[in-house]
C-alpha cells in the first residue's frame, strides 16, 4: 500500500447556509442548511434529479449557487477552493484523456490541481486500483475510469472529498476497494458522498427530495 | 508552469491523433488551390493577391484549430477537471493559446510554401514573412483561443465560432495582409504594419486574459 500522508491530514468544517440553485426550470435546491465537523462524512441521498449533483458542484466550486453561503474552515467558498489540496470532486463519469496513458493522465491532472507527486507513487496508486499504468485511457472501460477516478482523489489527498455516485460501473473488486478507501480517510477528512447504494451507512444523512 | 504542461499535454495528445491538424492542413491546401484556379492563369494578378489568399485560408483553417483546441477538452469531458484546478484560471488560457498560435504559425508556413505552387509567390525574404506570420498568428489565435472557450459548450458553437471570430480579427488580418504584400513588393511600410500587429496583439492579449478567468467562473 502507498504510505499516504491523508492520515495525518484534518479534513474541513463544511457550512452550508440557506443554499440555493435556480434554473430557468424552477428550483434545483432550496434553503438548503448543515454543518460537518472536519472528519465527517456525510450521505447525500434523494431520487434522480433532486440535487445531489448540484450540490457536490457547487461545493467543487464549478457552478455558483443563487442563494446562500458556503464556508470551509470559516473561509468563504471561492478563498477556499483557491489553496490547492482543498476539495477534490468524483464526478458521475470522469474525464480522461483518452489518447494519454493512465500514468500520463493522473501526472497531468495531479500538477493542475496543484499536487504533483513523484512517479513511482503514482505508479503504485494505479497498481493499488488494478490498472495497467501505460495502457491508453481509451481503451478503459467505465469501471476502470472509475478506478482511475478514484486513484486521482486518493493521490490528489484533498481535505474535503466529494463523491458524486463512486459505485457506478465498479465491479465487485472496485466496491470492495472504494469501501476500503473511504474506511481509510473516514476520520481524517471530511467526505460528501451522493449515493443510491444501502450499504453506505453514516451518522450523518442529508435527503434531498428535489421539491 | 502549468501552462507549459497544458501546452505539452495538449502537443502529445494532437502527435498521436492528429485529426484536427490534418484536417486544418488539408483545407488549407484546398482553399488556396481553390484560389489559386479562381484568379489564376495570370502570373502578374496571382502573385498580387497571394497575401490575401494566404491569410484568408489561415482565417479560416485558424477558427478550426480554435474549436480543435476546445474540443479535446469536451470530447473527453475534462473541462470541468481543468475549472478544478485551485487559483486563477489565466493559466488554462495561455496554454491552449501556446497550442493554437504554435499550430496557426505552423501551418502559415506551410501555406506560404504552397503559395510559392499554386501563385508563384516567393516567401523570400522568410524572415520578414516570419515576424509577419507569428505577429498576425498570434493574433488570431488570442481571439480564436478565446472564443472557442465561450463556443465549445454552447449548442452550434461552431458555425457560432466564426461569425464572432471574423469581425473581431478584422485589424488583425488586415495588418497581416498589408505587411506580407509590403514584404512581396519590396516596400519598406512592412515594419509600420508590425508595429500595428504588435499593438493589436497587445490590447487582445491582456483583453482576453482578464475576460477569461471571469467568464469561465
Amino acid at each position: 500500500m502507498v504510505a499516504r500522508t491523508a492520515l495525518e491530514i484534518t479534513g474541513c468544517r463544511v457550512a452550508a447556509s440557506q443554499v440555493g440553485k435556480h434554473y430557468p426550470g424552477g428550483w434545483v435546491i432550496r434553503d438548503l442548511d448543515f454543518e460537518l465537523a472536519p472528519g465527517e462524512l456525510m450521505l447525500l441521498r434523494g431520487p434522480n434529479g433532486s440535487g445531489k449533483t448540484t450540490l457536490l458542484r457547487i461545493l467543487a466550486g464549478l457552478i455558483s449557487p443563487s442563494q446562500g453561503q458556503i464556508t470551509l474552515s470559516g473561509a468563504s467558498l471561492r478563498h477556499a477552493l483557491s489553496v490547492p489540496g482543498t476539495v477534490g470532486y468524483l464526478a458521475q463519469s470522469p474525464g480522461f484523456y483518452g489518447e494519454l496513458s493512465a500514468q500520463e493522465n493522473l501526472i497531468f491532472a495531479l500538477r493542475a490541481q496543484g499536487a504533483a507527486r513523484p512517479s513511482a507513487e503514482i505508479v503504485a496508486a494505479l497498481s493499488r486500483f488494478d490498472l495497467p499504468a501505460r495502457q491508453l485511457v481509451r481503451n478503459f472501460s467505465g469501471g476502470m475510469r472509475k478506478r482511475l477516478a478514484l486513484a486521482k482523489i486518493y493521490l490528489q489527498n484533498p481535505r474535503l472529498w466529494l463523491l458524486d455516485e463512486p459505485e457506478a460501473n465498479l465491479d465487485q473488486a472496485g466496491q470492495a476497494l472504494l469501501a476500503e478507501l473511504i474506511e481509510q480517510v473516514h476520520g481524517q477528512v471530511t467526505v460528501i458522498l451522493a449515493s443510491h447504494n444501502p450499504t453506505f451507512r453514516s451518522k450523518k444523512v442529508l435527503e434531498l427530495s428535489g421539491s | 508552469m502549468r501552462s507549459y504542461w497544458l501546452w505539452t499535454r495538449d502537443l502529445r495528445i494532437e502527435f498521436r491523433s492528429p485529426v484536427g491538424t490534418l484536417a486544418v492542413v488539408s483545407f488549407l491546401a484546398v482553399v488556396i488551390l481553390i484560389l489559386g484556379l479562381a484568379l489564376g492563369p495570370d502570373p502578374a494578378s496571382l502573385q498580387a493577391a497571394a497575401p490575401g489568399a494566404l491569410w484568408l485560408a489561415l482565417a479560416f483553417a485558424g477558427s478550426l484549430l480554435g474549436q480543435r483546441v476546445w474540443s479535446l477538452e469536451v470530447e473527453n469531458q475534462t473541462l470541468d477537471e481543468l475549472f478544478l484546478s485551485p487559483g486563477g484560471l489565466e493559466w488554462i488560457y495561455w496554454g491552449k493559446l501556446a497550442f493554437t498560435s504554435g499550430l496557426v504559425i505552423a501551418v502559415g508556413i506551410l501555406a506560404l510554401f504552397l503559395l510559392q505552387l499554386a501563385f508563384s509567390f516567393s516567401p523570400y525574404p522568410l524572415i520578414p514573412h516570419l515576424v509577419t506570420l507569428f505577429l498576425g498568428g498570434l493574433g488570431y489565435s488570442i481571439v480564436a483561443t478565446f472564443l472557442g472557450a465561450i463556443t465549445a459548450r454552447v449548442r452550434a458553437g461552431e458555425i457560432l465560432l466564426p461569425l464572432l471570430l471574423f469581425p473581431l480579427v478584422v485589424p488583425v488580418i488586415l495588418g497581416s495582409v498589408r505587411a506580407s504584400s509590403a514584404i512581396a513588393t519590396g516596400s519598406a511600410d512592412y515594419t509600420t504594419w508590425w508595429g500595428l500587429l504588435v499593438v493589436f496583439d497587445a490590447i487582445y492579449l491582456a483583453g482576453c486574459t482578464l475576460i477569461f478567468p471571469w467568464m469561465q467562473r
